[in-house]
């Protein structure tokens, strides 16, 4: 990823898809970016704005229950939700090394859950609710 | 042996090669990217229709093992077990890097390569189509001087030759080697990933 993005506090999900999207142009090919943050941080929220910001104009929705979503965007995007599945083996046995060996755009929910498969040199975002509708979003 | 289906799924190539009284036949591919699970089935189901080759008649699936991409090595060795299951057919696992290296005729030490993710290559080096050392992953800076061969390494900015894997190399060295080759234990056949996850912590 480009170095230069600020991070922020956002007070409404509409912002936070304004973040998101302000992210999009430091996004590279192949890079994975992990976000961290409870139940209803805002997550899933950035992620539309960083798809918003690669012009893609379909739904994009929580993969929970389907693990993984992929968006053929202006670069390709791989999203992953890992809340729902905590047995590694079922990640590796989906495929995952070889989305972390190509040249998509990886971004993954719940990364904790699964920290001991991804490489090492991800981008690591944090997203806090600070109050109901305030949330800190900053790189690690 | 002489009739058998030859199938390599180990890059972003997915093809199928039928044998008859030991003798290529045909082969069907494509290198559209991430296809290999639509494709492969609806390829193996043509090719044997055309020929009026029904899968009992076969003797043998030869399947490329690898070194290459964890998601085609395993949709390539799911169909192999499972048409071998079906009538009993032995498997035979062929080493993708050790096929591609039966197209290179020259007669001195090169490499035999498969671009796995960034800087990193699957890498063997063979000299009169005998190995010289086991198969590695390792950084393409890595590789010596020695002539490089293979597939997908435009992105690694090194001079190569282009070998591309094929289900007829496959498909051809597995006659020549049926008796070695032949496997009905299937527990015993997997893909050879070579890049297994580590899973640390
Ligand atoms: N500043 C804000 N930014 C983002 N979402 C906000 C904000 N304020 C309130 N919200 C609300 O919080 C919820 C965030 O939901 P979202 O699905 O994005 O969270 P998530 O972190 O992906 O959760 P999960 O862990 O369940 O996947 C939405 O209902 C949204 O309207
Ligand atoms: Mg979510």
């Amino acid at each position: 990823m480009k170095s230069g993005w600020k991070g922020g506090v956002t007070s409404s999900a509409e912002e936070t898809i304004n973040l998101g999207k302000s992210l999009s142009k430091f996004i590279e090919a192949g890079d994975i970016i992990t976000l961290e943050g409870d139940l209803a941080a805002g997550k899933t929220t950035f992620v539309k704005g960083i798809l918003d910001g690669f012009n893609f104009d379909r739904q994009v929705t929580s993969p929970t229950f389907t693990l993984i979503n992929e968006y053929e965007a202006q670069l390709r995007v791989i999203h992953m939700d890992c809340y729902r599945e905590n047995d590694l083996q079922r990640w590796i046995n989906l495929g995952i090394q070889d989305y972390f060996f190509s040249d998509d755009v990886k971004i993954i929910e719940w990364p904790e859950i699964i920290s001991a498969l991804i490489p090492k040199d991800h981008i690591s975002i944090t997203l806090k609710s600070v109050s109901e509708f305030e949330r800190k979003i900053y790189i690690k | 042996m002489k009739n058998i289906l030859a199938i390599e799924t180990a890059t972003n190539i997915c093809s199928i090669s039928l044998f008859l009284d030991g003798s290529f036949v045909e082969t069907k591919d494509s290198d559209e990217p991430r296809s290999h699970a639509v494709k492969l089935p609806v390829f193996t189901d043509e090719l044997l229709k055309a020929h009026k080759c029904k899968v009992s008649e076969l003797d043998a699936i030869a399947i490329s093992s690898g070194p290459g991409s964890y998601t085609g090595l395993r949709i390539g060795m799911s169909l192999a077990k499972g048409l071998a299951l079906s009538y009993n057919l032995p498997l035979l696992s062929v080493k993708t890097l050790l096929a591609m290296d039966m197209e290179i005729d020259i007669e001195f030490p090169h490499w035999v390569c498969i671009h796995s993710h960034k800087n990193m290559v699957f890498a063997q080096k063979f000299n009169n189509h005998e190995p010289v050392n086991d198969a590695t992953c390792i950084p393409v800076e890595n590789l010596d001087a020695a002539p490089v061969f293979g597939t997908e390494l435009q992105k690694c900015n090194i001079d190569f030759n282009e070998i591309l894997p094929s289900s007829q190399t496959i498909g051809r060295f597995a006659l020549n080697n049926a008796a070695a080759l032949a496997e009905k234990d299937y527990q015993k056949v997997s893909p050879f990933y070579l890049t297994e996850f580590n899973i640390s912590k």
